[in-house]
C-alpha cells in the first residue's frame, strides 16, 4: 500500500499543491479546495493529508516567508515531487482509460 | 489593523499535541485562519473554531516527519568516499588496521577450514546414521560379533568387517612390474555398505568372487596407465598361506577422501580369510582383531543393542561369564571421539585439539577487532570536527552510525580479502605440511560461503559499534568551541581495551614458551635407549631373516663403520600388542588365559645395541638355549608384577611366566620361561604416552637393525644395498633411521603443538601492531604538552619514560590478570602429557618481561619520534 496508493482527498490536495506552486501552503489549499472544489475541510485534514504525502515523497517541502497576521510564524511551502507527479499521471490516465468506455455508453445513459 | 494573537492557552494545547517540528508552520497556519474568522465571524466565534481546530491536531498526536531524503543514496557515496579519503591519509594507521584484522581473519577463516574438515569425516555415508562400529578397548572386535548380531537381532540390517593387517605386500603386474601396497580385506557388500562410489564395476557383485579386487582409481592409473583396468589379473604375494595368488580387477572406486577414517586403496574379499589354513582364530569369540561395522535399522537404539553382547557371549562363549560390554560408536563420530583406545587401525582426530584450535581462533579474531577499535577511538580526536561540522550541518545521531559503521564495513571487506588472498598463498603448503586437506571443507559450500559471511557481519559490528556509538554521541559545541572533553575522549575504554588485549598476550606469550619448553623436553627426554645412527631394514619375512641371519650378522659386521648389528620385530615407536600372561603367583585359576600384558618383542643383541640398560639380571644371548623361552620385564612390569603377584616378585629373577597366545586356533600355553632380567624403562613408543609394562621376549624377527658411525652411514648403506641382492630377501631394499621412525610416532602431536606455537605468535603480533598504532596516536595527541615541557626544560629521557609509563601502567595491570589464567589453562594442557614439565615461576616472570619489553620497544618508536622533535614545529601553529 504503502508509497504508491492516492486517497481522493490526497489527489485534490496533491493536485492543488501543484496548482498553486510556488504558493501553496495549508491554508491557501484549503481556501483552493472551498473554492474549486467545493470542498470544506478543515486545515487540520489538510496537515494531516500533506503530511502523509510528504512521507510518501509525493511533496517536499521549506519553509518561506511571514506575514503580520502569522504572529512571525513562517509558512510552510509544498511543492509537487517527480514521484507525485508521476502518481497522479498515473491516476489519470488510469481514469482516462475508463472514460473510454464510459464514452461508449454516453448515448443510452444520457 | 495589528493581528490579534490567538488564545494563548489552545495555542499551549497545540504545543503540546503535535512535534515540535510542525508546531511553527501549523500554529501560523492557524493563526492567519483566526485572523480572518475574528475579522468576519467575531471574536467568541474564532476562538471556539480555533480551539476546535487544535482539538482536531490531536489525530497528528506523535506523528512525525519521516526523512527518507531522496539524497540518502548521495550521502552514502560520500560515506564511501569520506571513508577511502581517510584510509588514504592516515596510510600506516590503515595498513596497521587492514593487515592486523587481515591476518587475524585468515586464521580465523583456516581454523574454520581445519574445523570443518575435521568434523566433516566420515559424514558422506548415505545411511551415516545407522552405521556403528563395535569396538570396546580396542578399535576392532572379534570376527563372530558382527554377524552375530545380524543374525540374531532382526534391529541390525546389515553387517561389515574389515581388516587390515595385509600391509606392504608385494603387487606383480603381467608385464613384471612391481608395487609393494597395503590391502584391505572386506566382507562382499562392503561398497554397498559404505558409501565409496565405484567409478567402474557393480557395487553388489564386485567382491563376490574370491579372486576379485577392487583398486582405487589413482592405483588403476599406476598399475594400468590408460589401458582399461577392468579384467586386469595382478599378483599379490602372501595374502593367504603365504603363497602369491592371481587377481582379477572387477571394479574400480573413487579416490577415497581424506576425510574418511578408513583409507585404501586395494580391497579384497573377506572370503579369503577362509582359506588360510594359519588363521584358526575366525570363531575364537575373545580375540579381538576385526574392524566391525554394523547397520541398523532406522530408529534402533544404539544402547539396547550394545547390552546384547552380553547375551550373545553368554549363549555362543562363555554361560558363566558377567559383564561384557562393548561400544555402538556412530561411525559419523568415530574419528574425533575414539582417539583415547588402547589400540586402532585408523587415524584419529583429537576432539580437544578441535576446541583449542576454536578458542585460539576466537582469540585472534577479538585482539585483531579490539585493535581497530582503539586505533578507531583514538582518532576520535582528528575525526571530531567533521562529526562536528556533520553535525552542524543537519546529520542526525543515526546517519553519523550509519557513517562509521560503512567506515568499519569497508575496512572489514578489505581485510576479507586480505585474509583470502593470505589463505590462497597459505593454503597448499600448509595442506603438504600437515597431511590435511583443508579444501575438502570448502566441500559444503553454502554454510562456508555463509559461515564467511556471519564472520564478516560480526566483525563489522565489533569493530564498528564503539566507535559509531561513541564518535557519534560528541555534542558539536563542545567540539567547535575547542572544548577539549570530547577529545580523544573516554580514555577508560581504551585503557581497558588495552589491558584486555594484553592480558591475553601474556597469557598467550607464557602459553608459546610452555608450549616451546614442553616440546623441547620431550625431545630431549631421556629415551632409555639410544635411536641416533641406527639404520632400520624390513627384511620381508622373519622366517627368512632368522634362517640367513648367521650370515648376515657375520657380512654386515666386517663392513666398515657398523657397530653393531641387531635383529628386532619390534623398535621404538611401534604398537605392541597385548596378549595374556600367567605370571607366578597368578591366582585367579578361572580366567583361562592370565592377565592382558603388552608383548614386546626383540632379537639378540638389540636391548644392549640400542643401549637400554638393565637393572636386574642380564640380557637374551645367543649363547643359552633357553632364552628363547625367557621373558626380561621393563622396570614398570616388574613394579606392576611386585603389586599384583605379592612380594615374591621382588625377586623377579627365575620367577616363571606362562604366555598364552591363541596362534593354535584357541586360548592356550604358546610358551612357559623364567625371567632373566629386568631393563630400566625406556620409551617404547611415542613420548605423549606413558609407559607401558612391558614383557620382552625373544623373538624371530623381521627388522635388521644396524648401528654405524655417523660419518660413514652412506657407505655402510652402499655395502648393504649390495649384499640385498646376496642374501635373497623376500623385500625390495630398503631402510629408514630410527630416529626419524621414532619421531614420527608423535609427529602428528608435535605438529599440532608447532600450529599452536605459530598462532600464539601471530596473536602477539597482531597485539603489537596494535599498540603500535595506539602508541603513536598518543603521541600525536601529546605533541603539544611535549613540546611545551621541553621548552620549561624537560630532558628528553624524562618524556620517553612519561609516554612509556602510561602503557606499562596498564601492561602492569595486565600482569596481574594474565598471570593467572595462563596458569589455569597451560596447567590443564599439561596435563594431557604423561611426561611434562613443571610450571615454575619464571615461565610468568619471562613472560611478563618479555610482553612488557615488546610493548616498550613498540611504544618507544613514537614517544622516541615525539621526544626530539624540534618543539617549534609543534608550537608554531594553533
Amino acid at each position: 500500500m504503502k508509497g504508491d496508493h492516492l486517497g481522493e482527498l490526497e489527489e485534490l490536495v496533491l493536485l492543488t499543491v501543484g496548482s498553486l506552486y510556488p504558493k501553496a501552503y495549508a491554508p491557501a489549499i484549503k481556501k483552493s479546495l472551498a473554492e474549486k472544489m467545493d470542498r470544506k475541510v478543515v486545515i487540520s485534514s489538510i496537515h494531516t493529508v500533506l503530511n502523509r504525502l510528504e512521507n510518501k515523497q509525493f511533496v517536499q517541502s521549506s519553509f518561506g516567508e511571514t506575514t503580520p497576521e502569522r504572529g512571525g510564524k513562517r509558512k510552510r511551502y509544498f511543492e509537487v515531487t517527480p514521484q507525485g507527479f508521476k502518481a497522479l499521471e498515473v491516476l489519470k490516465s488510469r481514469r482516462d482509460a475508463l472514460w473510454g468506455n464510459m464514452v461508449h455508453l454516453m448515448p443510452k445513459l444520457s | 489593523m495589528s493581528p490579534i494573537p490567538p488564545p494563548r492557552l489552545a495555542t499551549k494545547l497545540l504545543k503540546r499535541l503535535i512535534s515540535s517540528e510542525f508546531f511553527e508552520e501549523i500554529s501560523g497556519d492557524l493563526a492567519e485562519e483566526y485572523q480572518e474568522h475574528a475579522r468576519n465571524k467575531g471574536r467568541v466565534l474564532a476562538q471556539a473554531i480555533y480551539l476546535l481546530e487544535v482539538i482536531r491536531y490531536a489525530r497528528m498526536y506523535r506523528s512525525e516527519r519521516t526523512y527518507q531524503s531522496s539524497n540518502s543514496l548521495s550521502m552514502l557515496q560520500n560515506y564511501v568516499k569520506v571513508a577511502f579519503r581517510n584510509l588514504i591519509k592516515h596510510k600506516s594507521y590503515s595498513l596497521i588496521n587492514i593487515s592486523g584484522l587481515g591476518i587475524g581473519l585468515a586464521c580465523v577463516f583456516m581454523i574454520f577450514l581445519f574445523i570443518k574438515v575435521e568434523t566433516s569425516h566420515d559424514k558422506f555415508h548415505e545411511d551415516g546414521k545407522d552405521i556403528y562400529r563395535l569396538q570396546h578397548v580396542y578399535g576392532y572386535i572379534n570376527a563372530q560379533a558382527a554377524p552375530t548380531y545380524a543374525r540374531d537381532y532382526s534391529e541390525v540390517a546389515s553387517f561389515n568387517r574389515i581388516n587390515f593387517w595385509k600391509t606392504d605386500r608385494k603387487v606383480s603386474l603381467s608385464n613384471d612390474e612391481v608395487f609393494f601396497e597395503d590391502v584391505i580385506v572386506a566382507d562382499s557388500n562392503f561398497f554397498n555398505f559404505f558409501t565409496f562410489p565405484l567409478v567402474r564395476g557393480d557395487k553388489f557383485n564386485c567382491l563376490k568372487d574370491k579372486n576379485s579386487v577392487a583398486i582405487s582409481r589413482s592405483h588403476a592409473e599406476k598399475f594400468f596407465g590408460e589401458e582399461d583396468p577392468i579384467g586386469q589379473v595382478i599378483m599379490i604375494d602372501n595374502v593367504i598361506n603365504g603363497e602369491e595368488l592371481p587377481f582379477k580387477v572387477t571394479a574400480v572406486f573413487e579416490n577415497i577422501p581424506l576425510n574418511s577414517h578408513l583409507q585404501f586403496n586395494m580391497v579384497l574379499p573377506f572370503e579369503l580369510l577362509h582359506d588360510d589354513r594359519s588363521l584358526n582364530i575366525m570363531n575364537l569369540w575373545p580375540n579381538d582383531w576385526i574392524g566391525s561395522y554394523v547397520k541398523l535399522k532406522p530408529g534402533t537404539n544404539p544402547e539396547v543393542m550394545e547390552e546384547k553382547y552380553q547375551e550373545m557371549w553368554n549363549k555362543y562363549y562363555d554361560a558363566e561369564a558377567d559383564s561384557i560390554t562393548i561400544d555402538f560408536m556412530p561411525i559419523e563420530d568415530l574419528y574425533l571421539e575414539s582417539y583415547d583406545l588402547r589400540s586402532d587401525y585408523t587415524a584419529h582426530g583429537n576432539i580437544n585439539q578441535v576446541r583449542i584450535f576454536s578458542a585460539i581462533a576466537i582469540i585472534i579474531l577479538l585482539i585483531a577487532c579490539i585493535n581497530f577499535m582503539n586505533l578507531a577511538t583514538a582518532r576520535a580526536s582528528k575525526r571530531s570536527k567533521e562529526v562536528g561540522v556533520r553535525k552542524v550541518m543537519g546529520a542526525f545521531r543515526k546517519q553519523l552510525i550509519v557513517q562509521f559503521f560503512a567506515e568499519s564495513a569497508i575496512m572489514t571487506f578489505m581485510a576479507v580479502i586480505l585474509a583470502l588472498l593470505i589463505l590462497i598463498v597459505a593454503i597448499p603448503p600448509i595442506n603438504r605440511l600437515a597431511e590435511i586437506d583443508l579444501l575438502l571443507g570448502l566441500t559444503d559450500i553454502v554454510s562456508t560461503v555463509l559461515g564467511v559471511l556471519v564472520l564478516t557481519i560480526i566483525t563489522i559490528i565489533i569493530t564498528g559499534s564503539y566507535p559509531a556509538l561513541f564518535l557519534s554521541s560528541f555534542q558539536p559545541i563542545a567540539i567547535l568551541s575547542g572544548n577539549n572533553a570530547a577529545r580523544g575522549g573516554k580514555g577508560w575504554v581504551r585503557k581497558t581495551l588495552v589491558i584486555f588485549q594484553f592480558t591475553i598476550s601474556i597469557a598467550l606469550i607464557i602459553g608459546a614458551m610452555v608450549v616451546y619448553k614442553q616440546m623441547l623436553f620431550v625431545k630431549q627426554k631421556d629415551l632409555g635407549f639410544e635411536p641416533e645412527d641406527t639404520l632400520v631394514f624390513h627384511f620381508g619375512s622373519s622366517d627368512a631373516l632368522r634362517r640367513k641371519w648367521p650370515i648376515v650378522k657375520d657380512q654386515v659386521q666386517t663392513i666398515s663403520g657398523v657397530t653393531s648389528v641387531m635383529a628386532s620385530r619390534h623398535i621404538p615407536g611401534d604398537n605392541a600388542f597385548y596378549w595374556g600372561y600367567k605370571f607366578e603367583g597368578f591366582t585367579d585359576y578361572e580366567d583361562p588365559y592370565g592377565d592382558a600384558w603388552l608383548g614386546y618383542y626383540v632379537g639378540y643383541n638389540t636391548l644392549d645395541a640400542l643401549g637400554v640398560e638393565m637393572i636386574l639380571g642380564r640380557t637374551f644371548s645367543e649363547d643359552i638355549p633357553t632364552d628363547s623361552s625367557a621373558f626380561i620385564l621393563n622396570e614398570s612390569a616388574w613394579k606392576q608384577a611386585i603389586k599384583d603377584y605379592g612380594e615374591a616378585w621382588e625377586d623377579p629373577i627365575g620367577k616363571t611366566i606362562e604366555y598364552y597366545t591363541t596362534h593354535s586356533g584357541d586360548w592356550a600355553v604358546d610358551k612357559k620361561g623364567v625371567v632373566i632380567g629386568v631393563t630400566k624403562d625406556f620409551h617404547h613408543h611415542s613420548l605423549e604416552r606413558p609407559i607401558d609394562p612391558l614383557v620382552i621376549h625373544h623373538s624371530p624377527s623381521r627388522r635388521l637393525l644396524v648401528k654405524v658411525e655417523s660419518e660413514k652411514t652412506n657407505d655402510v648403506l652402499a655395502s648393504i644395498e649390495n649384499l640385498w641382492q646376496e642374501w635373497n630377501a623376500p623385500a625390495n631394499f630398503n631402510y629408514q633411521f630410527l630416529d626419524e621412525y621414532f619421531e614420527g610416532a608423535y609427529k602428528d602431536e608435535e605438529q599440532f603443538n608447532q600450529f599452536i606455537l605459530i598462532f600464539c605468535m601471530l596473536a602477539i603480533a597482531i597485539a603489537c601492531l596494535g599498540l603500535y598504532g595506539l602508541s603513536s596516536f598518543v603521541a600525536e595527541q601529546r605533541i603539544k604538552e611535549i613540546a611545551v615541557r621541553k621548552v620549561l626544560g624537560a630532558h628528553e629521557n624524562s618524556i620517553i619514560g612519561m609516554l612509556s609509563m602510561d602503557f606499562l601502567k596498564l601492561i602492569g595491570v595486565a600482569v596481574l590478570t594474565g598471570i593467572p589464567i595462563a596458569y589455569y589453562f597451560m596447567n590443564d594442557w599439561l596435563s594431557n602429557f604423561a611426561f611434562r614439565i613443571d610450571l615454575s615461576w619464571y615461565f610468568f616472570v619471562l613472560g611478563s618481561l618479555l610482553a612488557a619489553i615488546i610493548a616498550i620497544s613498540t611504544v618507544s618508536y613514537h614517544s622516541i619520534k615525539a621526544a626530539t622533535s624540534n618543539p617549534v614545529n609543534s608550537l608554531r601553529s594553533e
